[in-house]
This record gives structure tokens, sequence and C-alpha cells, in this order.
């Protein structure tokens, strides 16, 4: 009973050795939501002060980033909606193609940037469609995979090309109001932001989790409104610091650019892939 | 309940498109009216709220995780019309920049996950809080309006889905798009959505609205909230049936327990790592020769000659080869380099 202090001033409780082993949890959630917010992170924050070199490292996404974003994003929704109506496949195998050949000529990096999803989108269609073939549907399997593919390949490669900021500023064109183009920009911006406060939160929560978390809605719910109350503080900040700026009440949005030859040979492009569309679906015929 | 790209023909995607520009019309001028202008400058940071809390993994019983949509949720602590609009702008960026839900389908997924999910949840939240005892009525509302409000709109994708194969097929009886009929796609989508998703919707509604709630009440800055405190506790007979529904429901839920919901999202990584060159060709070669009966018609390429078909798959084939030797040499030199100090 009768134990002799070490060193003066340490209780002896200190110095028993602690034989502590924490029950083991299963932490899913945590680290499920940290690989996701950590993915989305790093997806945005390259973007930050427009696109990195690596993004325009193919001669061909140097070409294309002369043309306004405004018109690309036109071009993508046309081709979308071409692949779409298609009925021929021989429409989607040359989309594919050309799709391919637009991410062959990209690094290693950004290849695997822009598949990941892809295949996640195409596993996913594949596997709903799977039950079509056994009714006899089998071609809408194809179709819809092949098509499903193409989409979200050639979104990820605009998204991937052109700086988000010139992207949002290029919806200006097609008359969307200023405050829709402002809540979008806003919004680019405070997923960061909040992102961050949200992965610190967790990181936070891992760090001083120890043994079992029995309530583990209550964790990740707190994290959730830790977010929300910042994203409150962070808005009224950014409403002083307009007012301060001599905000009114109305967003203006700013120039537009100049028509050029690359935005010319940009559209001549769209058009000639509706030709080809209206040639593979028989209408010259 | 991100509908991709071609599930709906463009057709469905425009209807869908034009009958949500009212609706954002009517938001918008909602929004202006009646939340302070202070507080417009704000919807921006609140999508991106959105936009977070649809990434946001919560965990459910049994140790798996699933994520809620939120819709109900934003409709309580902003107003519906604010959730509309940042649910929208959420779904915009999930859309152009994620790859996450299709470009066309963008009208149909904020019809069902913008408008439908936010005004169904906050309607029957506003049932109970305006009708049941102030004890519990807040609370049982969130979670009874989040889980009616998802499933409503999960049923709204479901119809959406299912009439595609009425409306548009090949002369050869395949379907252009969507290939399953109302009678496959509703249960399809609504019992996962009953069983699972909703359960998601519902915890996630109620522990993040309580705890906003304790920890900074004057936060929450719907406009309707504020006026409608008073006067309740007279009409208990819509709650009372509400509650014998969810009652019938709960059970259904508690099977669904053991189901690996939200965990195929590892699934589906090691099979993209392990299948990632297969570019989605695996179902076929699942079947067996007797699909490809009826998928070869679909590329004969309409009398067309083969040397275009030729070149098409050359270049395909080439371009595949590239981009497969990139990623090897890309993971080779991974392998090669020491990992980088944490800079960040």
């Amino acid at each position: 009973m009768e134990e002799k202090p070490q060193s003066p001033g340490v209780p002896t409780w200190l110095l028993q050795p602690e034989m502590y082993s924490p029950p083991h949890d299963r932490e899913r959630f945590l680290r499920a939501n940290r690989r996701k917010l950590a993915g989305i992170l790093s997806n945005l924050k390259l973007q930050r002060g427009g696109l990195g070199s690596d993004c325009l490292a193919s001669p061909l996404d140097r070409l294309l980033a002369r043309v306004n974003p405004a018109f690309r994003l036109l071009g993508l929704i046309a081709t979308i909606v071409c692949v779409s109506i298609s009925g021929n496949m021989l429409f989607a195998w040359t989309a594919f193609a050309v799709f391919l050949v637009m991410l062959a000529l990209k690094p290693a990096a950004l290849i695997v940037d822009i598949l990941e999803p892809c295949f996640a989108a195409c596993l996913f269609t594949a596997l709903i469609m799977l039950p079509a073939a056994f009714f006899g549907q089998s071609s809408a399997l194809v179709r819809v995979t092949l098509k499903v593919l193409i989409s979200v390949g050639l979104v990820l490669q605009l998204s991937r090309g052109v700086a988000h900021n010139e992207f949002v500023a290029g919806l200006a064109a097609y008359h969307i109001p200023g405050i829709v183009i402002f809540i979008l920009d806003m919004a680019l911006k405070y997923i960061v932001l909040l992102g961050d406060v949200a992965s610190g939160a967790l990181e936070a929560l891992m760090l001083r989790s120890v043994g079992r978390n029995d309530d583990k809605s209550g964790a990740s719910s707190g994290i959730m409104g830790v977010t929300f109350l910042k994203a409150h503080d962070y808005a009224d900040e950014m409403y002083e610091a307009m007012e301060c700026r001599g905000f009114t009440g109305e967003y203006a949005v700013a120039a537009r650019r100049r028509f050029s030859g690359a935005d010319g040979t940009y559209l001549a492009l769209i058009v000639l892939e509706v030709l080809f569309l209206l040639f593979t679906e028989g209408v010259f015929l | 309940m991100h509908i991709p790209e071609n599930y709906l023909s463009p057709a469905t995607c425009g209807v869908f498109g034009a009958a949500m520009v009212p609706v954002w019309v009517h938001c918008v001028r909602k929004v202006k009216a009646t939340v302070p202008r202070e507080k417009v400058a704000s919807l921006g940071v609140f999508a991106a709220f959105s936009f977070l809390l649809m990434m946001f993994n919560i965990p459910l019983p049994g140790g798996t995780t699933g994520h809620a949509v939120g819709g109900t949720l934003i409709a309580i602590l902003f107003g519906p019309e604010a959730a509309c609009l940042a649910v929208s702008v959420a779904l915009f960026i999930q859309a152009f920049l994620f790859g996450d839900g299709g470009v066309l389908a963008l009208g149909a997924n904020c019809f069902n996950m913008a408008f439908v999910l936010p005004f169904v949840g906050y309607a029957v939240y506003r049932l109970f809080r305006d009708h049941a005892p102030a004890a519990w009525g807040d609370r049982v509302g969130a979670a009874v309006g989040s889980y009616v409000g998802i499933n409503i709109a999960a049923l709204c994708t479901a119809i959406e889905f299912g009439v595609q194969p009425l409306l548009f097929s090949d002369a050869s009886g395949q379907a252009l798009y969507c290939p399953y009929p109302l009678a496959v796609s509703i249960p399809a989508m609504t019992i996962p959505h009953l069983l699972v998703a909703g359960v998601v919707e519902a915890i996630a509604t109620v522990a993040i609205y309580s705890f906003v709630k304790k920890v900074a009440p004057d936060y929450i800055c719907d406009p309707n909230y504020q006026g409608a405190v008073a006067e309740r506790a007279s009409s208990l007979k819509p709650v009372a049936v509400l509650i014998a529904v969810l009652a019938v429901l709960t059970p259904l839920g508690l099977l669904a327990q053991g189901t690996a919901w939200g965990e195929w999202g590892a699934d589906e990584i090691a099979q993209v790592a392990t299948g990632g060159q297969t570019l989605g060709y695996t179902p076929i070669g699942l079947e067996g020769g007797w699909s490809l009966e009826a998928v070869l018609p679909d590329y004969s390429l309409a009398g067309l000659p083969d040397a275009v078909g030729y070149v098409l798959s050359a270049v395909i084939g080439i371009a595949l080869l590239v981009i497969v030797f990139k990623l090897i040499a890309g993971l080779a030199a991974n392998r090669a380099r020491p990992p980088r100090a944490s800079k960040a």
C-alpha cells in the first residue's frame, strides 16, 4: 500500500501504467465522409484562380481553351442532345471515338480523374439496365450505358477544361438573371470554405473519438449543424463586406468576351455535328 | 435519385425544364420579397451547404451509411422557396462539374428534388407544427415531413422513368430510353426509399434540426416560423392519420437494417479497379451469346460502307490503348516516387 512517490509533486495515480485498450468501433461514416469531402475539395481547390497548367497539357484542350465558355456549354448540350436522340448507333460510336481521342491526349492523372466518375455512372447504369436484358430489351442496356458514358465523360472534360469562374460567367450570355449567377458563384466558393469547416470538424471528431461511439447520428448531425452555423456566419460577414463595397441589391455580371475566330470555328463544328446526326438518321437519304 | 443522362427522352427533359422555369421565377421573387436583403446575399452560401449535405454520409444502424437530400431540412430552416433555389444550384453544380445526374435531366431532377421534395416535406412539417402539441409537433413534423417528402419525390421519379417505354420505343419495340414500365419502376424506386432512404432522410433532418434549434435557435430564418407558434392542438386528425401510416411503415424500416445500402460505394471502386478496361461491356459478356442476336442489329451502321465501321473501331481501339498505357505509366510513376511531404 505504501508506495513511494518517484518524484515530488506527481500524484501516484498518474504514475500507474494505463492498460486501456479501446473497444473496436466501425467508423465507416467518418472515413467515407473524409474521403468524399477531400475528393470534392481537392477538385474545387485545384481550380482556385483558374486552371492549372496540367489541365491544358493536351494540345486539343489548349485550342478549345480559346473558345468562349458560353459556346462550349452550348456545344456540350448540343452534343448530349444529339447523342440522346440518335437512334442509329453510328452517331453514338462516333461521339465515343471523339471522346476517347480527346481523353487520350490528356495526362494520366487527368484521365483517371475523368474516368472514375464515368465508370461509377456506367456501372450503376449497367446494373439498373441488366434486368431489361431479360425482358428482351438488351439493346437498351448497351445503348443507354454507352450514352451515359459519353454524356458524363463530356461533362467532366468540360468541367476540367474550363475555369469554373469563366464557366459561370459564360452563363451570362444566355440572359440568366444576375442573382442566379451570383448564387452559383458564391456556392462554388463557399463549398470550398464550408467543406474545410466540415472536414476540420470531422478530423477533430476522429482525433477525439476513442473507443466506441454510440451516438454516431448525433456526432454527424453535430458536424453538419456546426457547418450550418458557420454558413450563417459566413453569409452575414459576406453581406457586410458587400455592403461596405457599395452593394445595393443589384448584381451586374462583368463584360462579355469578343467573338473570335476560335468561336466561329467551334460553332461551325456544332453545325457539322448536327448535320452528321441528321445524316446518320437518314434525313438526307 | 439523381436521374442520369439518357434515362429520360430529351422531350421529357424539355417538359420538366419548362415546368421548372415558373417555379424558379416564383421562388426568386418570393425569396426576394420575403427574405430580408441581407439574407438574399446568403443564398449562395446555403446552396453550398445544401451541396455538402448531399455529399455527407449519415451512419445507419447496422454499420452502414447513407446520404440525405436534405431538401426538407433546408425548407424548415429557410423556407421552401429558398430550399428550392439552394437545391437547384447544388444539383446544377453536381451535374455540370461532377457529372452526377444528367445535364438534360437537370429539369426533371430539380422538379423531383428541388420542387416536390422540399414543398411536400415542408407542407407535412407545417401540418404537424401548427396542429400538434408543441412538445413533439416540431420534431415529429420534421421527421414525417422529410420521410414523406423524399418518398413522394421518389414516386415522381418512378413515374418519369415508367412512362418512357410507353412513349419512346423504336420500330422493333425496343425502348429508346429507360426500358422499365410503371409496374417495374414504381416498386423499384419506392420500396428502397420507403425502407432505407426515407429513414436516412428523417434521421438526418431531425438530428441536424434539433442541433441547430438547441444551439442557435435565432439562426432559423424561415419567414413563416415566428408567426405560427400560437393556436395549435385544435385538430389532431390529420396528424393521427399520418402517424398511423408511419406506424404501418416502421416495421418495414426495421427489416431493412441489414441491407448494405450505401456500402456499395466501396464495392464500386473495387469493381472499377478490376474491370476498368471493360468500359461497360461486361454485361453483354455475362449474358452470353443469346443476347448478341438482339444487340447486333443495333450496331449495323444503317447501310453505310464497312470502311466507316473499321475506321471507327480503329480510332476507338487506338485511343483506348493510349489511355490504358498512360494509366499504367502513371501508376508506375506514382509507385516509384516516394510519398510527398505533407505540405497539402
